[in-house]
């Protein structure tokens, strides 16, 4: 009965083995999963409150600025945006500048509800980015044109929630994209970080009138 | 003169477009990240400014009624047609970068379409987004496939964004271009030029809105482009994967990597912003790594996508 013995055995440390090699894949997976509905969710609700009719424009505003709020890490994504004149920027440019850059970028993506009309969202795949991130790739499908390919790099909290911290669009990197933006404008005035502040009141303003 | 041997002649012109890019290395302090370095950004903003003065005068007005006039039915068509004629350039390529399933799927194409699309108006290769897509590739990204790097950014005037690099790799092109070179032969250089101005009209017409939400959104319309540019052609030459790949650090780390990373931290930068030394050493070297690296994987998956295309409407 050796034979049989052996063989128990060797089924039972498989299971072991395989319940430990799963129970690994299965939290790195839960994860992803977690972040995939965490992605969906905040599409579809943005997607909605974009869509709805019975609101104003001022209301929607509003509600989308509150998904809005919640769903990303504003200081960290305008820290980063800031690049290295953070360091160098004093508390109270720092507030001013993370205030406004809460107000335009809130301004820059409910400047055009109607786009959404019809739109559809799909988050996709998973996968890691950098040391700490995941980046989830989503779609918008539109009512005419091509689906619109959207990425979503967010954070695991502490709490298990996630915080978004760039949206790539079409491989464009929106962080990216401002961080170089920022540095460009402070350059060009030789170093001043009120000059970026004071572009950006400007852009607030403009966004607000027309 | 036959198209083999101007061929020949052409490939002289690339290997010198590889050398003149290769000898412009800039210096690594302009360099940003996700940016490029910019040494005639001031000759390079007046260039831009003339574009788009260019751009409101004619080819956008152009472009608004080429779309208001002609019904989508008949611009996709223009569209399909249009790609279909860029099959050669594509396929030769795909072979200069070993990408041999490109060659393949290119090739594919430009079989299916020129028969049964009827010369390339119907994409019945990609029937519904459900065949073969359409990836564009030029000269350019085939150099830096072959590691050239892209030297400076310069706005060329009308064409728009390109680098040192993807200048040479548009001239090659233009000029390797069998289409361009057999109608020459047949003394048709007019065809040539309905080509250009239907390429602009049909680039534009599809580029109107998402120009517009660019210009709209940014506070410096030129670095945004810049940025743009730069981002775009990195995921085309990666053929779309995301080739951009950086690190994002927490609010209270010591962030000596963002920027120019080349400044080493002073004492007191290192003293106000407590950093776990050790920690990082196990872990991932995340503050002495660059913040911007570079994956351009030569098998890369072939994702499709339209970048290429985007980042010809954007400037050519």
């Amino acid at each position: 009965m050796v034979p049989l013995r052996l063989g128990v055995v060797v089924l039972c440390l498989v299971a072991i083995l395989g319940s430990g090699l799963l129970g690994a894949g299965s939290a790195v997976a839960s994860q992803e999963a977690e972040a995939r509905a965490f992605i969906q969710s905040l599409g579809d609700d943005a997607l909605d409150v974009l869509q709805r009719d019975d609101l104003d424009y001022e209301t929607a505003v509003e509600e989308f600025g509150s998904l809005f709020r919640q769903a990303f890490d504003i200081p960290l994504v305008a820290r980063f945006a800031l690049g290295r004149y953070w360091r160098s920027a004093s508390e109270e440019q720092r507030q001013r500048y993370v205030d406004l850059f809460e107000r335009v970028m809130l301004r820059t993506y409910s400047r055009r509800f109607d786009e959404y009309n019809g739109q559809t969202f799909e988050a996709l795949s998973v996968r890691p980015e950098g040391s700490r991130d995941l980046l989830v790739s989503s779609r918008f499908n539109r009512m005419r044109g091509p689906p619109v390919s959207v990425g979503w790099r967010v954070r695991p909290q502490q709490d298990g929630d996630f915080k978004v911290l760039d949206v790539v669009i079409e491989n464009v990197s929106m962080a990216l994209t401002q961080r170089n933006e920022y540095s460009a404008i402070i350059q060009r005035s030789g170093g001043r970080i009120d000059a970026l502040i004071d572009a950006l009141e400007e852009q607030l303003s403009e966004i607000q009138s027309g | 003169m036959s198209i083999a041997r101007k061929s020949c002649r052409l490939a002289l012109l690339g290997i010198a477009a590889v050398a003149i890019s290769a000898c412009a290395t800039a210096p690594s302090d302009e360099i940003d990240v996700g940016g490029i370095a910019d040494p005639l950004e001031p000759v390079n903003r007046v260039t831009f400014g003339l574009n788009q003065l260019v751009d409101g005068a004619v080819v956008r007005p152009a472009a608004e009624i080429y779309g208001g006039v002609v019904p989508e039915l008949a611009r996709d068509g223009v569209t399909n047609f249009l790609r279909n004629l860029r099959s050669p350039i594509i396929i030769a390529n795909q072979a200069l970068q070993g990408d041999w399933q490109g060659v393949d799927h290119a090739a594919a194409r430009m079989l299916i379409n020129t028969t049964v699309g009827l010369g390339g108006v119907f994409d019945l290769a990609d029937y519904n987004g459900a065949g073969i897509p359409y990836e564009n590739e030029d000269f350019g990204q085939t150099l830096a496939v072959w590691g050239v790097e892209p030297g400076f950014y310069v706005v060329l005037p009308l064409l728009g964004p390109s680098s040192l690099r993807d200048t040479g790799g548009l001239v090659v092109d233009t000029l390797a271009d069998p289409v361009r070179i057999a109608l020459h032969d047949a003394e048709a250089d007019e065809l040539t030029v309905a080509r250009t101005v239907a390429t602009v009209l049909d680039a534009r017409s599809r580029t109107l809105d998402a120009t517009d939400e660019l210009e709209a959104s940014s506070v410096d319309y030129y670095a945004a482009t810049r940025s743009l540019y730069v981002q775009l052609r990195q995921a085309a030459i990666a053929d779309g994967e995301a080739a951009t790949s950086f690190e994002f650090p927490e609010m209270d780390e010591a962030w000596l990597d963002d920027g120019q990373g080349s400044e080493p931290a002073s004492a007191e930068q290192l003293a106000d912003a407590p950093v776990d030394r050790a920690a990082d050493a196990a872990g991932p070297a995340r503050n002495d790594a660059p913040l911007l690296r570079l994956d351009l994987p030569a098998d890369a998956a072939h994702a499709p996508s339209p970048l290429p295309e985007l980042i010809l409407d954007l400037g050519r």
